[in-house]
């Protein structure tokens, strides 16, 4: 390269800095966010608003709005003047920030010096190629540099490039996240904005504790609302909201279960699909934070959701003991159909969401773990689960685990074709045995699941319709005690 | 400023540093107590502070390790006086850039590698009606502890000898696992254990014989291990204080006696014996049989483990493996030796008839042979060969029914056999 093509390029690198840090109209800064507030999903999106202020005269001018998420989405921003302010005129949008990753770093600085290397091996030249090193262990695209001499030089390898120094990077490059909008002002002074954007990494959880005093009538519960901010950004006196979606309760059950992903049909579509596709973003429940928040990156938050010192809780116990093998389901007429059976009679508890207890508000579904105190003071972990979603006035359930000494068989002891194809009869006989110490109400939940009609033709014991083709009866057993419920049901179709 | 003066604000100056040394200690304040409950895998601590509260809210700074879950943690007082308002883990930043990026071998900027993470320090908001101190719980989940209990058994006496008298050396040791980056130190240690170790966890189903079956075919589930029952877990107690090294495995002793008088015991368990129209004699389990009880120096529970059986009082001969399940005081521990010399079972059934009462019957057989010199105590579990529906008709032999499998218990007396007949009505599909 010869000197006059090193001032020609020398000339333009500085022109294109130039253009770019001196813009041919005013750069205008945005205030810092003010009344921010956070609409956070359950699905890892938020929906932020916070309003700024412009100062700048009339007419076109660079405004760059900082202290931003790096996780914004750009595709989202929003400007809208507050109320009697004119609107803003956005003519253009960049989304800048080289600080997410080593390669916009290194794209930033394409054209312009830096210097490459460690010890007496450091090179100094022109950024002229970017490299791919991540390709290992035979990277496609090495770092060129170009020296003053106009010889290049490559690194493939990036143990040899190891240190890599920025001359002058302060000027050079976005150190924040930041939007740089060339804009029409309408109106000289300050204005003010109402900034809206969509970002991801900010997420919430309902977290519960319920530890159970000795006797187990009455627990202690904290619920917590958990906040983690990963959005690379971050937030000072936020209102928070905090919406459930249809979407963000397929997804969370979902993960419970080691099931494939239920499908469904959206309206007009073809062919079933994946349900966490279709369902909903609409925000099904919401709650407010009845505090502002401060959030900085990569900080976690917990704020109280709901505090009762002494829940009133009732102990149930449920036996439902029909298991189905791989193999026959939704076979009304098979006549092994359901005739498998567990044992496991599972404690449940039961409390009251409403104000007299303590509580009286939505409860949002989150992961609750169950403590039991001991006479000396000790707590054990009885186990962790997932509480669905309880509404204000309706009671809640919490699964323990298998009951202690309590136990449940099921056998079929009959099945007849009273009209082949058409009526069939099946019994029952459900046996229950309880060797603990304590008496026991056990609840024993039967499915009817051959079909959708069905008449209780015969039955031993009271019972008592729980829900579509379910029925529940009750028996209570002492100490040692042992009882038989009988059954026959008939399905017509 | 006289000498004097230096003299008395010395001593002064001195005290304010105490005092601000004291204060900062107090910033990151050792528990009081703590308990820990350690399942598999994971571990609840369960701390006592002191919170001076000399203002009415104040902040309880706690010093938790790295394996922590955030969302486990709550803090509060056992009277419910204290109203707690936040918790915040906060994350160590970043350095700001300098304009400087150092890789690593593969390229990839060395901050990228140590991305920023939850630090140890927590800080908790808590608002009390008063100012005085109090005394407060904070509990929390942290994961990298588990534990194991591993029992070492020796056996005196001539196993294969029916007509000498056996006894049992005992051991039985935790081996608690603290894989976190500090020591623990805990005033009471509680573990949560399973009922049973489940040996066949993920094996494929078995095929009997040759045949090879597709694991997706009904056929399969015939020989495919059941689910186990869902379990109660069980808790035991530490005795004594304990602290836990970082990164180590920590034994701990909590059960020894010597010479446990044991009996032998037979079982024939319909599962390992095949029934046909003629008998295939097949040797039953042997097993070493004696009570948890406080009389032959044990009485506590004991938690599910790993058993090393050796034979000889000194432990000569290393004999097998075996697994224990959980056993309550007062019951029954049950060591297996694998399949006894001369005392063999066998099935047969003599097929399905059509009964006088219209009813399809089957009746089975189960013959014991006694071979050895002394008389012998026989359990057997027999699952009748009928997958679908049956009742009992007759037995020979009392039997108690748990889960349709009979239990007959019997003794035989020296080389002699034992038949055990039992007839069920099977039920089959309305034709």
């Amino acid at each position: 390269m010869n000197c006059s093509c090193k001032l020609l390029s020398v000339v333009a690198i500085s022109t294109a800095a130039l253009l770019r840090f001196t813009p041919v109209c005013a750069a205008v800064d945005a205030s810092a966010p003010r009344q921010v507030t956070l609409q956070i999903y359950d699905n890892d999106l938020t929906l932020a608003s916070e309003l700024r202020s412009i100062t700048a005269q009339a007419g076109e001018a660079d405004i760059f709005v900082r202290q931003l998420p790096a996780r914004l989405d750009p595709a989202s921003v929003s400007v809208a003047p507050t109320a009697g302010g004119a609107a803003l005129d956005v003519l253009e949008q960049r989304f800048e920030y080289d600080l997410g990753d080593a390669r916009r770093l290194l794209k930033r600085y394409l054209g312009r010096s830096l210097s490459v290397g460690t010890g007496a091996s450091v090179r100094d030249g022109r950024l002229v190629g970017l490299p791919d090193w991540r390709e290992t262990p035979f990277p496609s695209d090495p770092l060129v540099i170009a020296q003053p001499d106009g010889g290049l030089v490559s690194f493939y390898n990036p143990a040899e490039a190891g240190r890599i120094a920025f001359p002058g990077a302060a000027k050079v490059i976005y150190d924040q996240p930041t939007l740089v909008w060339r804009a029409r002002i309408p109106a000289e002074g300050m204005q003010n904005i109402r900034l809206g954007y969509v970002m991801d990494g900010l997420s919430w959880q309902a977290v519960y504790d319920v530890v159970l005093e000795p006797g187990a009538r009455q627990a202690r519960l904290s619920g917590r609302i958990g906040l983690h901010n990963a959005s690379g950004g971050s937030f000072s006196n936020a209102t928070v909201m905090l919406l459930e979606t249809e979407r963000g309760r397929v997804g969370a059950a979902l993960e419970d279960t080691s099931e494939s992903v239920p499908h469904r049909y959206a309206y007009g579509a073809p062919q079933p699909r994946d349900e966490r596709t279709i369902a909903s973003l609409i925000a099904v429940q919401t709650h407010n934070l009845n505090q502002k928040v401060s959030l900085a990156d990569g900080d976690t938050v917990f704020l109280p959701l709901a505090s009762v010192a002494q829940l009133p809780v009732s102990r149930i116990y449920v036996y439902d003991g029909v298991r189905f093998d791989r193999f026959q389901r939704n076979r009304r007429n098979d006549w092994n159909y359901g005739v498998e059976y567990h044992t496991t009679v599972d404690t449940y508890l039961e409390f009251e969401n409403t104000g007299n207890v303590g509580l009286g508000l939505n409860l949002p579904p989150g992961r609750l773990r169950l403590y039991q105190r001991g006479e000396d003071d000790s707590l054990d972990l009885l186990g962790s689960d997932t509480l669905a979603a309880v509404e204000n006035g309706a009671s809640g359930q919490l699964r323990v685990g298998p009951a202690r000494g309590l136990r449940g068989e099921r056998e079929r002891t009959g099945y007849s074709e009273v009209r082949p194809l058409h009526e069939y009869e099946e019994s029952f006989e459900i046996r229950l045995s309880n060797t603990s110490d304590q008496d026991a109400t056990i609840r024993v939940v039967e499915h009817l699941y051959r079909w959708s009609e069905f008449e209780i033709v015969k039955a031993d014991a009271e019972y008592q319709s729980t829900g579509p083709q379910t029925i529940e009866f009750q028996a209570d057993l002492k100490p040692g005690g042992r009882k038989a419920i009988h059954y026959t049901v008939r399905y017509r179709w | 400023m006289d000498r004097r003066t230096i003299s008395h604000a010395l001593p002064a100056a001195l005290l304010i540093c105490i005092a601000i040394g004291l204060f900062a200690a107090e910033d990151t304040r050792a528990p009081l107590r703590r308990d820990v409950l350690i399942g598999q895998g994971s571990a609840v601590f369960s701390e006592e502070y002191l919170v001076n509260f000399t203002r009415l809210e104040d902040t309880l700074y706690l010093d938790l390790p790295l394996e922590a879950d955030p969302g486990s943690l709550f803090v509060g007082d056992s009277r419910g006086t204290i109203q707690w308002i936040e918790t915040r883990w906060t994350a160590s930043r970043p350095p700001a850039f300098d304009g400087v990026l150092e890789l690593n071998e593969f390229g990839i900027p060395r901050a990228e590698l140590a991305p920023p993470r939850g630090a140890l320090q927590v800080e908790c908001t808590l608002r009390a009606d008063s100012t005085r101190p109090r005394t407060l719980y904070a509990i929390y989940q942290a994961s990298n502890l588990s534990w194991r209990a591993r029992y070492d058994m020796s056996i005196r006496g001539d196993i294969s000898n029916q007509l000498e008298p056996l006894s049992l050396d005992l051991e039985a040791r935790y081996y608690l696992s603290n894989g976190l980056a500090r020591a623990i130190s805990a005033t009471r240690v509680y573990l949560r254990g399973p009922e049973r170790l489940n040996s066949e966890a993920g094996s494929a189903p078995a095929g009997p014989g040759f045949l090879l079956l597709d694991t997706e075919s009904p056929l399969a589930d015939r020989w495919r291990p059941g689910r186990p029952p869902p379990e109660v877990p069980q808790r035991y107690t530490l005795s004594d204080p304990v602290t836990l090294a970082a990164g180590e495995v920590t034994a701990v002793r909590f059960a020894s006696a010597r010479r446990i008088p044991t009996d032998r015991v037979y079982v024939m368990n319909s599962e390992d014996i095949p029934i046909g129209s003629a008998p295939i004699w097949k040797p039953l389990t042997q097993i070493l049989s004696f009570r948890n009880t406080a009389r032959v120096g044990l009485g506590l529970p004991l938690p599910a483990g790993v058993a090393w059986i050796s034979t000889g009082g000194s432990r000569t001969a290393f004999r097998e493996e075996a697994l224990l399940n959980h056993t309550s005081a007062g019951e029954a521990i049950r060591v297996n030796l694998g399949p006894a010399t001369g005392v063999l079972g066998a099935r047969r059934s003599y097929g399905r008839v059509e009964a006088a009462s219209g009813f399809t019957e089957e009746t089975i057989e189960l013959k014991i042979q006694n071979n050895a010199n002394s008389a012998i105590h026989v359990e057997i579990d027999e699952r009748p060969p009928a997958p679908l529906a049956w009742d009992m008709v007759r037995s020979s032999h009392t039997y108690e029914m748990q889960d349709r499998l009979l239990h007959y218990e019997l003794d035989i007396k020296p080389r002699s056999e034992s038949i055990i007949s039992y007839t069920i009505r099977v039920s089959e599909p309305a034709k």
